[in-house]
């Protein structure tokens, strides 16, 4: 049996010159990154016992005390993903609309939406929330604000391209009845688009939910603050509490989101 | 008087490709006409000439003797109505929603808005739902109807526009036999009984024949024949569906013999 009996459906049966090219490349890429990031395979070894027994602290039992002091902060940092998303969506919406090429009553508007969307996505989130808290202070409204501007820039951008691959045809229907273009979007393009929208929108819901849990980090709310704190005190029994926490948390998320979604569609 | 004047029209695609030749086109008041052509004739250009979808790249459209431009384009396509081979309804929204949008050029932008529809257009709509037999489907999506079904909508939401044309876009090209010829007896009812001009474009020779009052031949973007089904001869169908190098399609004698 041969085993040099292969061919790739290409002119000449091998690979395109393109292809190997971008691979060599890529791989390049790769080995020049591993020197920059100091990858060490016999560091990452060594790391094992320390890590196990870093993970050993884990295996305490729970500070209970602190069990209704979690919940309200818990709560807080589930507020503050679901408060940003929802006034998000009403910022997006319009924005994606005029940043979707099908829908976009001009060029100059779209572009310039476009360039405002990616503007508003450039810098991580937690960035955004140390420009706010130093705005208006400590507490959860400077951290739903820096959710709030870095989930527009997301949503519109997601937003337009579902509007973007909405059935010409159906739109062409509506148009031929002498509907105007705010009539079609409204009977044909956003009907269209909806599951696609509420799929992007529960993926941000989630999205924000976990991000919020961080930006305590920067004094902006939530259950991030205290994550940190008692990281820094070495309060295992609360870091129990809070890690297996927030893990609940965004398991129910999914889970409902999951059930939500089948039902849209 | 002619109800619908193609002035020496012709189109001429971006990327050269020329979809109608000069072409001078009169449609009477209250007939069923059909276009009769094999693909890439130009049926669809010329249909869509007539309610704007498609600018003519020379000469121009009258529907009455008012000249169709930018300006007063969605005030005669509000008279137009249109069916489309693929039915192009909006599959998410219910069936009586779908024969609603015919009603949307009337319709003010802040009840439309608001998917709020004046009682006379759910009347309307309610009427055009019975004419093509759906009254009890109003409710359903209308992506769970059948074919034939999803094209009755499609004529209902033409007839909610209450117009006086219908243009017709390869109606029956994506039916089973039996649902085309609900669709083809339904759309020559509402010819004969609300005097409604139909435009037709078909690729079923038999088809035009039985329900064409006048057939236009197009072959490659020129009017090859122009009169009724019974002068529709051999020699006629051999101008419509010959081919550049001259041939005739095979299945095309079969469909003459028939």
């Amino acid at each position: 049996m041969k085993v040099w009996n292969w061919r790739l459906p290409t002119r000449t049966g091998f690979p395109p010159w393109s292809w190997i090219l971008s691979l060599a490349i890529l791989l390049g890429f790769l080995i020049f990154t591993a020197f920059v990031v100091e990858f060490d395979l016999l560091r990452l070894l060594r790391s094992i016992s320390s890590l196990i027994n870093f993970l050993g602290y884990w295996v305490t039992t729970p500070d209970w005390d602190y069990f209704p002091q979690l919940v309200t902060k818990l709560w807080e940092t589930i507020e503050m993903g679901f408060v940003s998303t929802a006034i998000a969506i009403l910022f997006s919406l319009p924005l994606a609309i005029l940043a979707a090429q099908n829908t976009t009553p001009h060029p100059i508007l779209y572009h310039t939406t476009r360039n405002l969307l990616s503007l508003m996505r450039a810098l991580p989130d937690l960035v955004w929330a140390l420009v706010f808290v130093s705005a208006v202070g400590l507490g959860p409204l400077p951290g739903v604000m820096a959710l709030i501007f870095v989930t527009t820039g997301f949503l519109g951008k997601l937003f337009a391209e579902s509007i973007e691959v909405v059935d010409r045809q159906s739109v062409l229907g509506i148009t031929a009845t002498g509907a105007s273009k705010l009539q079609t979007l409204v009977f044909a393009v956003l009907p269209l688009a909806l599951p696609d929208l509420i799929g992007t929108i529960l993926y941000i819901l989630d999205h924000n939910v976990r991000s919020a849990t961080v930006l305590g980090l920067v004094g902006a709310g939530g259950i991030g603050y205290e994550l940190v704190m008692s990281m820094r005190l070495f309060n295992y029994g609360r870091l129990v509490l809070i890690g297996t926490a927030i893990y609940i948390i965004v398991t129910i998320l999914d889970r409902l989101s999951d059930k939500f979604r089948s039902r849209i569609i | 008087m002619s109800l619908i004047q193609l002035d020496q029209v012709s189109k001429t695609y971006e990327n050269g490709v020329v979809a109608l030749q000069s072409t001078t086109l009169s449609l009477e008041a209250g007939t069923f006409n059909v276009i009769l052509g094999p693909s890439g004739a130009g049926k669809s250009t010329l249909l869509r000439m007539i309610n704007g979808l498609e600018t003519p790249t020379t000469g121009h459209v009258s529907i009455q003797g008012q000249r169709l431009t930018t300006n007063n384009l969605r005030r005669m396509r509000s008279r137009i109505g249109m069916v489309f081979q693929q039915f192009n309804l909006v599959g998410r929204l219910n069936v009586l929603t779908n024969v609603l949008t015919g009603c949307l050029y009337h319709l003010p932008w802040w009840l439309s808005m608001l998917y709020l529809f004046r009682p006379k257009d759910l009347e309307v709509a309610r009427w055009a739902l019975l004419r093509v037999g759906l009254t009890e489907k109003a409710w359903e999506r209308s992506d769970q109807l059948s074919g034939g079904q999803q094209q009755r909508v499609g004529v209902a939401r033409a007839l909610a526009q209450q117009p006086q044309v219908i243009l017709a876009d390869e109606p029956v090209a994506s039916l089973d036999p039996i649902s085309s010829e609900v669709i083809m007896d339904l759309l020559r009812e509402i010819c004969r009984q609300d005097g409604i001009t139909i435009v037709a474009s078909l690729h079923q020779v038999s088809l035009a024949a039985r329900y064409a009052d006048r057939v236009i031949g197009l072959n490659q973007g020129q009017v090859v024949f122009d009169g009724i089904p019974q002068d529709l001869l051999q020699e006629c169908l051999h101008s419509i569906y010959r081919r550049e190098d001259g041939s005739i399609d095979e299945s095309l004698e079969l469909e003459i013999t028939h």
